[in-house]
């Protein structure tokens, strides 16, 4: 029993970090109409700058602000390359996405190698005792830095007024437009936001999982799938969609084997996408007028 | 596709005009190229003197001009009071720069509120309704939901896009005798229609647009005099029968810029 429940514990961890970044997908996806693959480069380049930061011994939550300033930026910068171009184009931007995040990888193996980084934990790692499951504070910490940003996420989205226009945006960019609403700001928000968001998610949890070059896989597949349960559209059931993968994800490894965690995504979303293929296929593949 | 050809339409201080004609004469595509939605071809719009066309619309609503799209267009999950909020957006952010934005936000919200309370005077069922979302408000609410949206910009011109369509001919009255109050308060406004008999009876001037191009024009009072623009648009009983949208309709011509 403890031992399901320690892969439980984790895996709510993970999928916290899951949940951010469907989250970030979602965003993305209801403002833009693109679903960006690169979603993943945002937590891995969090995970990665973290380490650097905590190697050059800077205080711990400046080093979270710069990282996720600096991912924010290279959010924007992903905005200008693969929304913005298309805006005519048949090209999809998905394909841009893609590439981007292809050559992220490449650019974090040439500057942090290929061996698995990570740093100390926040607050030591003294594990705690839950029913005899083993509770380490930086899961804690996960768990409690996810909960915040999504609690500033949706006030931002739910009580400013910026908030509500960049919904605008997503709910009718045409009446949106009408009232005088720049949509390609809104959409440089909606991706200087979910990076911000992904880059502290990947930041927090690296002391639990160390981050490597091809991090950016596991968690852009996951968070996919995380957001496929929200249809792709609704926010709070992508977080939900991500825990419930960390969960699932965390209990294949420890029954089946490494590596199943994807496998057990993949297989949920495909069980998603085949059970309920109006509110995700309709929606991914006609492709929402890029602004 | 060309959905207007040569339209020379003109719109004075104080005026209620009134555009009218069948479904595809370009009526939409006017109001848009004027929102600065759609690009013009050739020729240009002048507003105040200054030439407006080719500007992003943001700029036009800034320059006084807001528009009451055709279908609405409200924001379904938003409440009433945030899509009224929203219609202001264009008065404190300008281009990308939030930050003065912000400022003036905190600074106009009292200002804001005043005009809030302006729309609710002018339309009391929004404010019992502010609270709900623009989707589950009726066709006539959500009618006055989109003019009010689009007064809170401020507009020296408002642009109403069929605001009769779909709803029952009580409310068309209704939401019709409203114009007068808005010119009353120093608003003009162009007002396209299918509902000719209508818009006829509250505008001052009316243009009657036929596949892109200018049929007639003059006195809405004349026009509705005007024995042609009776049988082709107002549907004397004698030709009850043939509608102006089967005869006429050109279906493509507002689809492709709407």
């Amino acid at each position: 029993m403890s031992i399901v429940l320690q892969f439980v514990i984790t895996g709510i961890a993970v999928g916290a970090v899951y949940g951010l970044v469907a989250l970030g997908f979602v965003i993305i996806y209801n403002v833009t109409g693109v679903v960006n693959f690169a979603q993943g480069t945002f937590p891995m380049l969090g995970g990665f700058i973290m380490v650097s930061f905590a190697g050059a011994h800077l205080p711990l939550p400046l080093a979270i602000v710069l990282d996720a300033l600096i991912v924010a930026g290279v959010g924007l910068t992903f905005c200008a390359l693969a929304v913005l171009p298309f805006r005519e184009a048949r090209i999809p931007p998905l394909i841009v996405t893609l590439g981007l995040s292809l050559s992220f990888e490449g650019i974090a193996f040439f500057v942090w190698s290929f061996n698995p980084l990570s740093y100390p934990p926040f607050s030591g790692s003294q594990a705690m005792f839950f029913l005899g499951a083993a509770v380490y504070p930086q899961t804690l910490w996960v768990i409690g830095v996810v909960v915040l940003l999504v609690v500033l996420v949706y006030a931002f989205f739910e009580m400013t007024f910026l908030g509500k226009a960049v919904r605008a945006c997503a709910l009718n960019r045409r009446a949106a437009r009408l009232i005088g609403i720049d949509v390609h700001l809104m959409a440089f928000i909606a991706f200087g936001l979910s990076a911000a968001t992904g880059a502290i998610a990947g930041a927090v949890i690296t002391p639990l999982i160390p981050v490597t070059f091809t991090s950016d896989v596991s968690l852009a597949v996951n968070g996919f799938a995380g957001a496929i349960f929200g249809g792709l559209e609704n926010p709070m059931a992508a977080v939900a969609g991500g825990i419930l993968l960390g969960v699932v994800g965390e209990l294949a490894k420890g029954y089946i084997g490494n590596g199943f965690d994807i496998v057990a995504a993949l297989v949920l979303m495909l069980v998603v996408l085949i059970s309920r293929p109006q509110g995700v296929f309709a929606n991914l593949f006609t492709r929402r007028a890029v602004a | 596709m060309e959905a207007l050809a040569g339209v020379d339409v003109e719109v004075h201080e104080g005026e209620i005009v009134t555009v009218i004609g069948a479904n595809g004469a370009g009526k939409t595509t006017l109001l848009n190229a004027i929102s600065g939605m759609a690009p013009l071809a050739a020729g240009g719009i002048l507003y105040c003197g200054q030439r407006i066309d080719g500007r992003p619309p943001q700029a036009i609503v800034q320059a006084g001009i807001s528009q009451a799209p055709e279908g609405r267009q409200l924001f379904a999950d938003l409440s009433v009071q945030d899509n009224l909020t929203l219609g202001s957006y264009s008065r404190f952010v300008s281009g990308s720069n939030l930050w003065t934005g912000y400022t003036r936000y905190l600074r106009g919200r009292r200002e804001l509120e005043r005009e809030l309370e302006d729309v609710y005077g002018l339309f009391p069922r929004l404010r019992e309704r502010r609270g709900q979302l623009a989707g589950s408000l009726s066709g006539g609410e959500q009618q006055m939901l989109a003019i009010g949206r689009a007064l809170m910009s401020r507009p020296r011109l408002l642009l109403l896009d069929e605001p009769s369509m779909g709803l029952a001919p009580l409310l068309v009255k209704e939401i019709l005798s409203h114009l007068n109050e808005l010119r009353s308060r120093g608003i003009t406004m162009l007002l396209v229609e299918q509902n000719a008999n209508q818009a006829l009876k509250v505008a001052d001037r009316a243009y009657v647009l036929e596949r892109g191009r200018v049929r007639v024009h003059g006195r809405a009072g004349e026009l509705l005099a005007n024995e042609e623009v009776r049988r082709a648009y107002l549907g004397s009983r004698q030709f009850s029968t043939r509608r102006p949208g089967e005869v006429r309709g050109n279906p493509d011509a507002d689809g492709a810029t709407a």
